[in-house]
């Protein structure tokens, strides 16, 4: 291969990995400028997390939803979490399902996994299946933060959980099906700008 | 070779146009191979940097404004490009610039995927962030002529089938196969070029490991068919290895005869014992005959097959071998067992003895030492398999080991002695 097609040919592959990347940007942006925001309550999340490192690992207190029948029998699968808001202002679920949905805008993309739950033992009786319960793996439980405030957010974080006049919730904007956190808040200030 | 050039011309053995052309060739031949600890470190210092950008950048960022961030994701990837294409432009000839840059950008490929997802604070599933990033950058395999970056791609596209194949829920990698077929053409003119180099091996050993992992990938349900397939396809590279033998001066350079050793090795290992047939059951094929694992398995014993034609058409001798033909023997007692579970058993048993005894005999015929000892060592490791699910007391079994230990020692010092007496 001369040297001039071996330019031309990389300037093609390198469009292309730029293109990669703006197509990521342009997808959240989209979200973010476009897409409703919604209101999602925070849990605690346990202090010794291992996992914890350069982000803050978010739990909400939907993390399942009751169901009578289960469409999911196999592990994790993806569906599609319908949502409104709530007379509180927080998001609610109203149901999940595997086909995306046309009539509305108010869904998002999430992994899921299907729990039977069975009822109290009853005696000389099979133990009985009263209902389902599918366990939500949200696809914006991560905030990514500077390594030096994380811990300090953190601790203001669950400080304000034990707090029962405060509210702690995470920021998402959704758009067909996709979903950007964009802050996690108490009463309404981004942690971000808690000093 | 040290040849000293000036003893020659002065003892006439050569003119001195001869020695001066001489001496031009090699000077020349020193300036295009580029200098092999250079290359290396030219290697690793760009992936030192790789990583130090990405962890940098992992430090976070949290009081720019989030178009000053995105426009930073950028960085890393656009001057690495930058480089890339002055090494191009420039040091078109200079291995180390090409492989010194390439890697670069690899890492730079990543380190701006992992930014933008920080500034979105995007959780994404890891395989498909991977498979993005090997997509983008095995162009950079062929034009920068690259193989370290060839190196983690095989490194990259392996993970991706490992997390896609083994993760619940299972699904096959279908893309890990196509990934894999674009690079195989660099890697035929690498085996054109250099097959009996140390990076070439490397990279072999690289892509076999890389088979043999994602080949068990191949469907998401166990299908009877899966240690079928798999002994065929250690048959299969263990004739390979007998035919690439010539090609290369050592045997860490071949690694398709040790890996299709070890793997035949340790598969009649593990069905040497009763569990493996037990489980087995005529019923189990029904869902999966027409599984890939089951197309796999009929076109690595059809491969099998014809190079052990080959094989024996060019070398009668190679029957006293059996594993040249482990993978024939194996589907014979494979079939066996539908009538009878424990013949099969004792089979793969007498197998096994068989490869070892075939091979401290060829040890000691052909005077090698290292075929010996790894004959013993089958033995041996026969031996500790049936101690498991065989009552035997331990005084028995420790004058088993202590005669065992003794035929080492008595097995070498007579080959050594024979072959002191072959020399003189």
């Amino acid at each position: 291969m001369n040297r001039k097609t071996l330019l031309i040919l990389f300037s093609l592959v390198a469009a292309i990995q730029l293109a990669v990347l703006i197509k990521m940007i342009w997808d959240s942006e989209r979200v973010i400028t476009t897409g409703t925001a919604y209101l999602f309550e925070l849990q605690p999340v346990d202090p010794n997390d291992p996992f914890r490192g350069k982000y803050m690992t978010l739990r909400f207190e939907q993390s399942d939803f009751k169901t009578d029948t289960c469409q999911v029998n196999t592990g994790y699968q993806d569906a599609f979490v319908l949502i409104k808001k709530g007379n509180d202002g927080f998001a609610k679920i109203l149901s999940i399902e595997l086909q995306q949905p046309t009539t509305t805008q108010d869904y998002f993309k999430a992994s899921v996994y299907c729990n039977a739950i069975y009822g109290k033992q009853q005696k000389d009786k099979p133990n009985q299946i009263s209902h389902y319960s599918y366990v939500i793996e949200y696809p914006f439980e991560r905030y990514f933060m500077n390594e030096k405030t994380i811990a300090i957010a953190e601790e203001r974080v669950r400080a304000a959980m034990r707090d029962s006049t405060q509210q702690v919730y995470g920021e998402v904007m959704i758009k067909d099906g996709q979903s950007r956190l964009t802050s996690v808040q108490i009463d309404g200030v981004p942690i971000d700008e808690l000093k | 070779m040290k040849i000293n050039l000036q003893e020659l011309i002065e003892n006439g053995v050569v003119s001195e146009d001869v020695a001066t052309s001489i001496s031009n060739y090699y000077n020349q031949k020193k300036k295009s191979s580029p200098n092999r600890v250079l290359l290396i470190f030219a290697v690793l210092g760009a992936l030192l940097i790789g990583i130090g950008v990405i962890l940098i950048i992992g430090h976070n960022w949290d009081n720019f404004p989030r178009i000053v961030k995105t426009t930073f994701s950028f960085l890393p990837l656009i001057l690495t490009q930058v480089i890339v294409f002055y090494v191009l432009l420039k040091k078109g000839n200079n291995q180390l610039w090409k492989e010194g840059s390439a890697v670069a950008l690899f890492c730079a490929i990543g380190a701006s995927m992992t930014l933008v997802s920080q500034v979105y604070h995007i959780v994404g599933d890891l395989p498909s962030y991977i498979l993005t990033w090997m997509v983008l950058a095995i162009p950079l395999i062929y034009l920068l002529d690259s193989k370290a970056v060839l190196a983690f791609v095989i490194i990259g596209i392996t993970s991706y089938a490992q997390q896609i194949g083994f993760n619940y829920p299972r699904e096959v990698p279908h893309l890990y196969w196509l990934l894999l077929a674009a690079v195989l053409p660099y890697f035929y003119t690498l085996y054109k070029k250099e097959s009996n180099s140390n990076s070439f091996s490397f990279l072999l050993w690289l892509l076999i490991g890389s088979v043999t992992i994602a080949l068990s990938t191949l469907s998401t349900k166990y299908s009877p068919s899966f240690f079928l397939m798999y002994m065929s396809y250690f048959t299969t590279l263990y004739l390979i290895g007998n035919r690439y033998e010539h090609k290369v001066d050592s045997l860490i350079k071949n690694p398709c005869k040790v890996i299709g050793f070890l793997g035949t090795i340790i598969l009649l290992l593990i069905t040497s014992f009763d569990f493996y047939w037990n489980e087995l059951s005529a019923s189990e094929w029904r869902d999966t005959l027409l599984s890939a694992t089951t197309g796999m398995w009929i076109l690595l014993t059809v491969l099998a097959s014809y190079l052990l034609a080959k094989e024996f058409s060019q070398d009668e001798k190679s029957i006293v071998n059996p594993l040249n033909y482990t993978y024939f023997i194996f589907l014979l007692l494979f079939l066996l067992q539908y009538l009878s579970p424990i013949t099969s058993q004792v089979g793969i048993n007498i197998l096994l003895l068989f490869i070892a005894v075939s091979m401290i005999w060829r040890g000691h015929d052909q005077l090698q030492l290292h075929l010996l000892n790894l004959g013993l060592l089958v033995l041996v490791a026969l031996i500790i398999c049936r101690f498991f699910d065989v009552q035997i007391s331990f005084v028995i079994r420790g004058i088993i080991f202590v005669l065992l230990g003794i035929s080492f020692f008595v097995a070498n010092y007579l080959i050594i002695k024979k072959k002191n007496a072959y020399e003189s």
